[in-house]
C-alpha cells in the first residue's frame, strides 16, 4: 500500500468522524434544550428583572415597595385585564406595555393620552429601559430593578 | 458543561472539517494549490464572524439553523472546487451574499408577524414569477438543458421559480392564517378556493416549463401547509386524488413526463441515451462504496450536471455513502429545527410560514436525492445549499433568514 492510499484512507475516515461528531454534539445540545425545555424556557442570561413600585400616587390599589417579576410582557392601564391596573384618572385604558426581548427591556406607549415619562422625559412610541430607570405613568412611579443572582 | 461551550466546540469541529477538506484539496495538485487554502480559511472566517453576530444581537434565536447550513455550504464549495475551481470561487461569492442576506433579514427586518397582511402583494409576485421562465423561453426561444426555467438579463441569469417558491409560501401563509373551520362545505370551500387556484396556476406553469422538480416541491409544500392550517385529512386526500388525475393527465399529454417515468422504471434499458445520467450516477455511487474513493479520485466529469443536480452522487463517490448519510441527517436536523420553531411561536402566520419553509428544504432534498437513487423519477432541481447556483443559494438563505427571524421573536 503506497503513501497516497494511506493518506486517502485517513482523510476519508477523518471527514466521516468529524461530521458525525458535529451531529453528535448538536444532538447533545438539543437534548439539553428539550430536557430543560417546555415551551418557555428562561432566557439564557442569568439576570432577571423586576418592576418596583416607588410611589403609588393616587392609586389606592397599589402598595409602595411591591415588586413584580418581569417575565415576558407586563401591561399597564386602567382597564380590566392589564397586569398592573391603575385607578388614576390620568391613566388610559391600555396605557403601556413592558416587554423583555433578547435581554432588552422595552417599554411601549400604547397611544395613551398622557404618555409615559422615563427619568422625567416623555418618551415617543417606545424606549429601551435599563436597570434603575424610573418611569412615571399618571401619578404612579415605578423603577426597574435587576437581580444578578440565579 | 454549558450550552455556549458545547456550541463553540461544534463550531471548532466545523472549522476543522473545513480546513481538513481544503488542505486535502490543496494537496491534490503539485505544487500546492494555495487557492484552496485561502477559500477554506475564508469560509472559516465568514462562519465564525456570522455566528458571532447572530449570537451577539439575538442570544435567544436558534443557532443551529446557521451551524447546519454552514456545514452544507462548506461541503458544497469543497466539492465544486474539486469539479471546477472557477465555479467554486463563484459559489463562494454566492455563499457570502447569501449569508449577508440571512444576517440582514434576521437583524434588520421588523417582526415577521408584521408581514402577515400583504396577501395581495405576495399573490401578485407569485403570479409574475411563476410563468416568467416560460414566457421568456417562448419569446426568445431559449431552452436550458431542455427546460425553460431560466431568465437572462444581459450576462446575468436566474431561475424565477426559486424566488416564486418563497413568494408562494408567503402567500399561502398569509391567506391560510385566517382560515376558520365553519363545518359547512360551502363556506370552507369559499375560503380555500383562491389559494387553491393560485397553487394550481403555479403547478401548471411549472409543468409547462418542464420543471417537474419544482412541481413536486410546490405540491408538497401546499399540501403540508393546507393540512397544518385546516387539520382536516379530507382536504389532503382530495388533493392527493386530484394530483393523481393531474399526473395521469400530464403523463398522457406531455412527452417529457412520459420519458422521465420510462427512464425511472428501467434506467438500464436507456443507459446509452436518456438514462445515461442516472446510470453514470449509480455507477459513481457504487464505486464510492462505504468510505468513498477519496477526494480527487472519482470521475465527476462523466456525470452530466455533476455540479448541480447530481452533486450528491459526487459526494457519495468521493466521500462515501456514510458521509452522504451524515449529510442527509444534517438536512433532517435542519428540518427538525424549523418545525421546532413553529412549536414555540404563537403567531399563526409565522407558524405557517415556518412550516412551509422547512417543508421546502425537506422536499427539495428528498426529491433530488430520491431522483438520483431512482426511488422516484428524476427531476432536475438543486440540492439545497450544496449545489452550484446563485438563485438557489440566495433563495435558500432568504428562507433560513426568515426562519431565524421567527425563532428570535418568542
Amino acid at each position: 500500500m503506497d503513501f497516497s492510499k494511506i493518506i486517502r484512507l485517513i482523510s476519508g475516515i477523518a471527514f466521516i468522524g468529524i461530521l458525525y461528531f458535529i451531529i453528535f454534539y448538536a444532538l447533545k445540545i438539543m437534548y439539553k434544550d428539550v430536557k430543560s425545555g417546555g415551551r418557555k424556557r428562561p432566557s439564557s442570561s442569568k439576570r432577571s428583572y423586576g418592576i418596583e413600585v416607588v410611589s403609588v400616587g393616587e392609586n389606592s390599589n397599589l402598595e409602595e415597595g411591591s415588586i413584580l417579576l418581569l417575565r415576558d410582557v407586563i401591561t399597564i392601564g386602567r382597564k380590566e385585564g392589564n397586569t398592573i391596573r391603575l385607578s388614576d384618572q390620568y391613566v388610559s385604558g391600555n396605557h403601556a406595555e413592558i416587554k423583555l426581548k433578547n435581554n432588552e427591556i422595552i417599554i411601549r406607549d400604547l397611544q395613551s393620552t398622557n404618555g409615559i415619562f422615563v427619568n422625567d422625559v416623555k418618551i415617543k412610541d417606545y424606549f429601551k429601559l435599563r436597570a434603575n430607570d424610573k418611569f412615571r405613568i399618571g401619578s404612579a412611579i415605578f423603577k426597574v430593578i435587576r437581580s444578578d443572582k440565579n | 458543561m454549558n450550552k455556549l461551550k458545547l456550541e463553540k466546540r461544534v463550531l471548532k469541529l466545523i472549522y476543522l472539517l473545513c480546513i481538513l477538506i481544503f488542505t486535502n484539496l490543496a494537496l491534490l495538485e503539485k505544487p500546492l494549490n494555495k487557492n484552496a487554502i485561502f477559500i477554506g480559511l475564508g469560509l472559516c472566517l465568514i462562519i465564525g464572524f456570522s455566528h458571532y453576530l447572530i449570537r451577539r444581537f439575538y442570544p435567544n434565536g436558534d443557532k443551529f439553523l446557521f451551524i447546519f447550513s454552514s456545514i452544507l455550504a462548506v461541503v458544497g464549495v469543497a466539492v465544486l472546487f474539486r469539479i471546477d475551481q472557477s465555479m467554486a470561487i463563484k459559489q463562494l461569492l454566492w455563499v457570502i451574499l447569501g449569508i449577508a442576506a440571512y444576517i440582514v433579514i434576521s437583524v434588520a427586518l421588523p417582526n415577521m408577524s408584521k408581514f402577515a397582511d400583504y396577501k395581495y402583494i405576495y399573490m401578485i409576485i407569485t403570479l409574475i414569477f411563476m410563468p416568467m421562465g416560460l414566457l421568456y423561453g417562448l419569446i426568445f426561444n431559449v431552452e436550458t438543458n431542455g427546460a425553460m426555467n431560466w431568465v437572462y438579463f444581459g450576462p446575468f441569469g436566474f431561475q424565477p421559480s426559486e424566488f416564486g417558491k418563497i413568494s408562494l409560501i408567503l402567500y399561502l401563509a398569509s391567506s391560510l392564517k385566517d382560515y376558520e373551520s365553519k363545518n359547512n362545505i360551502k363556506e370552507d370551500f369559499k375560503q380555500l378556493i383562491i389559494p387553491a387556484l393560485i397553487v394550481m396556476y403555479s403547478l401548471v406553469c411549472m409543468v409547462l416549463q418542464t420543471d417537474l422538480g419544482s412541481t413536486l416541491i410546490f405540491f408538497g409544500i401546499s399540501v403540508t401547509m393546507l393540512y397544518i392550517a385546516t387539520s382536516k385529512k379530507k382536504y389532503v386526500f382530495t388533493c392527493l386524488g386530484l394530483s393523481v388525475v393531474g399526473a395521469i393527465g400530464a403523463y398522457g399529454v406531455f412527452s417529457h413526463v412520459k420519458r422521465r417515468v420510462m427512464v425511472w422504471l428501467d434506467p438500464w434499458k436507456y443507459a446509452s441515451d436518456e438514462g445515461y445520467q442516472i446510470v453514470q450516477g449509480l455507477y459513481a455511487i457504487a464505486s464510492g462504496g462505504l468510505f468513498g474513493v477519496g477526494l480527487g479520485n472519482g470521475y465527476p466529469d462523466l456525470i452530466f450536471a455533476s455540479e448541480s443536480d447530481f452533486i450528491f452522487a459526487v459526494i457519495c463517490e468521493e466521500f462515501g455513502v456514510i458521509f452522504a448519510v451524515g449529510i442527509m441527517i444534517i438536512y433532517f436536523l435542519l428540518f427538525y429545527r424549523g418545525i421546532r420553531i413553529a412549536f414555540v411561536t404563537s403567531d399563526k402566520f409565522s407558524q405557517l410560514l415556518v412550516v412551509g419553509l422547512s417543508t421546502m428544504i425537506a422536499c427539495q432534498t428528498l426529491v433530488i436525492v430520491g431522483g438520483i437513487f431512482t426511488v422516484i423519477p428524476l427531476t432536475g432541481i438543486t440540492l439545497p445549499l450544496v449545489s452550484y447556483g446563485g438563485s438557489s443559494m440566495l433563495s435558500m438563505f432568504f428562507a433560513l433568514g426568515m426562519l431565524q427571524k421567527v425563532s428570535e421573536e418568542n
